[in-house]
């Protein structure tokens, strides 16, 4: 009966210890190294859309791709602005010019982002012609379409920089602190 | 008891875990705006003609026939029963297709660039059920399908008969032979494959790391002996305005069967300027956007400010001096 008691009792252990580390890993699941790359196809009008759902925050909008040698370069850089600005109303949006029809692009997307692991939405345009730059900002498409572009706007939603070439952190940091002040 | 304690254990694991797995997936969810046409377009899939002819022969009414022929072109011949809807770099709504048939696109194309690139526009005002014709009008005429118009083409008598697109479009503008984006068009960004530049083997975007210089972007179809001295004289050119800041890339249309000759040339050659190709070679997404015709030998972009200043078409041996002017100009205009 002893016998009996103690087993039922280790079972139980086993048992809750089993439900303690089940909850535990749940929990702790986001935070799980293996990183999950997502992205979703945005079109131009779904774009404003989330970035006036932003409105309050700063948001850096950032167009890449990932065979882009001057993006990938700043890509690290604004990874970092995010965590360090994330806590005072910045917002990173990162907009992927690779083309979303093209398995290629996807497996290349997914691995970028597996490398880069970036804490902030990412997602790919519906279309990487013409049509696309300009409804974005038909001051890109006459620009010539280049890639990284950068938007800044104001925590009124209102675009305050505008650059069409690659940043470090400091002159992220110069744009952004200043308009995260601005409350 | 002690198995009906594991047994309460588990299901109470599991009532925790459902609710926070959930919640985390709604989270992620939440990233962006819920919305149906967020939906990403399935790659377009194709339709054989017989399959097509099949169709029409059974009078099935569940598909619509689209001719992204220009007007002109769709009076003289297409596919009877066929919709005119002529191809656009940009779909202005609204679009005169219905939604509830599959809608089989067909082009006066080499490799159904154009029918391709429609698809992908359609799809992004909602149009998913779209086929492709394979082998477009062309094909179509050569298998000697019924075809309709004020002038069915009596030529079309076998497959050599196709023609590139732009054959069709010099006869009916009696113009020459274009390829490229024309003078005064930017240069989009796009991906190509590195062979002998400082990214050997990756994918790059020579048009992203060059910016506003002043860059010539010359497209070659395929490896040629004329291909060949043209790059060198490319090379020569660039070297001679390094202090002017110019650029040159060589881009092979053609795809991965050029990078053995590329890397044979630069070694024997020495040519320093960078020389790609397109992965997907003439189903290149550049080839779209940069409006290659890929039945041009090669297309010289002289651009400056991210927008060309100058396009060439089928330059040779002998007017190659014409890009060389063409650059000096651009250069002088600094």
């Amino acid at each position: 009966m002893a016998n009996s008691r103690i087993s039922s009792m280790k079972t139980i252990s086993v048992a809750m210890a089993a439900l303690v580390l089940l909850i535990a890993g749940i929990k702790a699941a986001p935070a799980r190294a293996d990183y999950q790359a997502s992205f979703k196809v945005v079109t131009p009008d779904q774009l404003k859309d989330v970035i006036a759902a932003n409105k309050g925050k700063v948001v850096y909008l950032n167009f890449f791709a990932t065979y882009c040698v001057p993006c990938r370069s700043e890509f690290p850089d604004i990874v970092k602005l995010q965590k360090e600005l994330g806590d005072q109303g910045l917002q990173v949006i990162e907009v992927s010019m690779n083309d979303h029809t093209d398995p290629s692009d996807n497996a290349a997307m997914k691995q970028y982002l597996e490398h880069m692991r970036p804490t902030f939405p990412v997602y790919i345009a519906s279309s990487v012609e013409d049509s696309f730059y300009s409804a974005v900002n038909p001051k890109w498409e006459k620009d010539g379409e280049a890639l990284p572009m950068t938007t800044i706007y104001d925590r009124n939603g209102n675009p305050a920089h505008y650059y069409e070439k690659a940043l470090n952190l400091q002159q992220m940091e110069q744009d952004v602190k200043p308009l995260l002040a601005a409350k | 008891m002690t198995k009906w304690i594991v047994v309460a254990c588990i299901m109470f694991g599991m009532a925790m875990s459902a609710p926070m797995v959930s919640a985390q997936d709604q989270s992620s969810m939440d990233q962006g705006p819920m919305d149906p046409t967020m939906m990403e377009a399935p790659p377009p899939t194709f339709i054989k003609p017989a399959e097509v002819l099949k169709m029409m022969k059974d009078k099935d009414k569940s598909f619509l026939l689209v001719d992204t022929q220009p007007a002109m072109a769709y009076a003289q011949s297409h596919v009877p029963g066929a919709f005119n809807y002529p191809f656009q770099e940009r779909l202005t709504p609204p679009i005169p297709l219905p939604r509830d048939k599959t809608l089989i696109l067909y082009c006066p194309c080499t490799h159904d660039e154009d029918s391709i690139s429609m698809a992908k526009k359609l799809a992004e005002f909602g149009y998913y059920n779209v086929k492709i014709l394979e082998g477009g009008w062309y094909k179509w005429e050569a298998l000697k399908y019924p075809v309709a118009g004020t002038q069915p083409n009596p030529d079309a008598t076998d497959a050599s008969n196709t023609q590139p697109a732009a054959a069709t479009e010099t006869a009916a503008n009696s113009g020459p032979l274009t390829s490229g984006r024309p003078v005064g068009a930017v240069t989009p960004s796009f991906r190509v494959i590195d062979v002998t530049g400082k990214y050997k083997g990756q994918q790059t975007c020579y048009v992203c790391e060059y910016g506003e210089a002043p860059t010539i972007l010359a497209f070659f179809n395929k490896p040629s002996d004329q291909n060949a001295a043209l790059i060198v004289k490319l090379n020569k050119l660039v070297a001679e305005n390094t202090q002017k800041n110019l650029k040159g890339v060589v881009v092979m249309v053609d795809g991965q069967g050029s990078k053995e000759w590329l890397e044979k040339l630069a070694a024997e050659k020495g040519i320093k300027i960078p020389m790609v190709y397109l992965l997907q070679g003439p189903h290149d997404l550049g080839v779209r956007l940069y409006h290659i015709n890929t039945t041009a030998d090669n297309t010289f972009l002289v651009n400056y400010k991210r927008t060309v200043q100058t396009n060439l078409v089928n330059v040779s041996d002998n007017n190659f001096n014409e890009v060389a002017q063409a650059t000096t100009k651009m250069l002088g205009g600094e």
